[in-house]
């Protein structure tokens, strides 16, 4: 296993962390665990229940479009391992990350100009994409799809 | 063997910059909401405040990569993103949580109490437009966000709080500090 590889799979763990603490209320951890996932993750979210999720009666402590990013950005990773992408496309992910935060920036400044009115679902979505266009980034590249380059640099 | 230049002066540096200035952009924040009249919204600048600083923290992490990716005989691998970006992070709740502590105890000693008065008068008008909630759950919530920014005030409370800050500022630029390492990376 390369180092590259070894941090990715750091990377995932970090993710679920953050995935299980958001849903520690709906799994039934201890009340100091809630308590804890709570606050820590008002660091990295504004955790309003007014725009989370709720699964078996419970809520997720993160918001719709956090859980979102999250989801996708750990489902990207896990995919990197299996899939690669051709090497012209590599300047290609930096246009792709920079449209994902613009298409969700439209999002929420449309909603709070009052043009439009995001849901939780539009809030999930653009979480969505822009989660995978990070994962993008740890994709092996090959010279042709199919061929891969040697993984132990990035 | 060639030993790589170190990359912790660059990370205070980094930290300190970033950290004045969210410091800067919180402080703004926080004087221009509490000098206005409560909206009895939920989604108010406070809100969106506490994480997005946090959020504009991982700047700190993409500088100090990219600025360390630049250096003469460096070979970044995501790994050393990921060590660089979690350094940088560190320093920069320390950063921010000494400015706070600064600011609230020094130089405005107020500042704290009006916040609370502010969150309180304004989550008051939320329950009176919502009614989704009865006299005595209203006053046990309003109780708890009281006791919550009195606990802020103490040691403990502020240790929390700097807990707090390690994990999500660290979080953060560990994740932007990879990302970057992959962008900047040579081929």
């Amino acid at each position: 296993m390369n180092s590259d590889t070894k941090w990715i799979l750091v990377l995932i763990g970090i993710l679920v962390f953050i995935l299980l603490s958001s849903l520690s209320s709906i799994i039934g951890f201890p009340e100091w665990i809630q308590h804890f996932s709570h606050s820590w993750l008002q660091t990295i979210c504004h955790t309003n229940p007014e725009r989370s999720y709720t699964l078996l009666g419970e809520r997720m402590i993160l918001c719709s479009r956090c859980t979102g990013i999250y989801f996708s950005f750990t489902l990207g990773l896990i995919s990197s391992f299996f899939i690669s992408f051709p090497k012209n496309l590599r300047t290609k992910r930096l246009l792709f990350l920079a449209s994902c935060i613009v298409f969700m920036l439209v999002d929420v400044v449309f909603d709070w100009l009052g043009i439009w009115s995001n849901s939780n679902t539009s809030r999930f979505l653009t979480g969505i994409v822009f989660g995978l266009s990070l994962s993008f980034f740890f994709f092996q590249l090959s010279k042709k799809n199919g061929e891969q380059l040697d993984g132990t640099k990035t | 063997m060639e030993q790589k230049p170190s990359f912790i002066m660059p990370a205070i540096t980094n930290a300190l910059l970033v950290g004045v200035g969210l410091t800067v952009i919180s402080l703004v924040i926080t004087y221009s909401t509490i000098g206005s009249e409560p909206s009895g919204s939920m989604f108010g600048p406070l809100t969106f405040m506490q994480f997005g600083i946090c959020l504009l923290g991982s700047i700190a992490a993409i500088l100090t990569v990219n600025g360390y990716a630049k250096m003469d005989g460096v070979e970044l691998t995501i790994g050393n993103g990921a060590v660089i970006g979690l350094i940088t992070g560190l320093f920069l709740a320390i950063v921010t949580t000494i400015l706070s502590y600064v600011w609230n105890n020094m130089i405005d000693p107020s500042l704290m109490d009006s916040m609370k008065n502010y969150m309180v008068k304004n989550m008051e008008l939320f329950f009176e437009k919502s009614g989704a909630m009865s006299g005595d759950a209203v006053d046990q919530v309003l109780g708890d966000m009281e006791k919550g920014f009195d606990e802020q005030k103490t040691m403990m409370g502020i240790l929390k709080g700097f807990g707090y800050s390690i994990i999500g500022l660290g979080v953060v630029n560990l994740i932007s500090g990879m990302i970057t390492a992959k962008i900047t990376a040579k081929d």
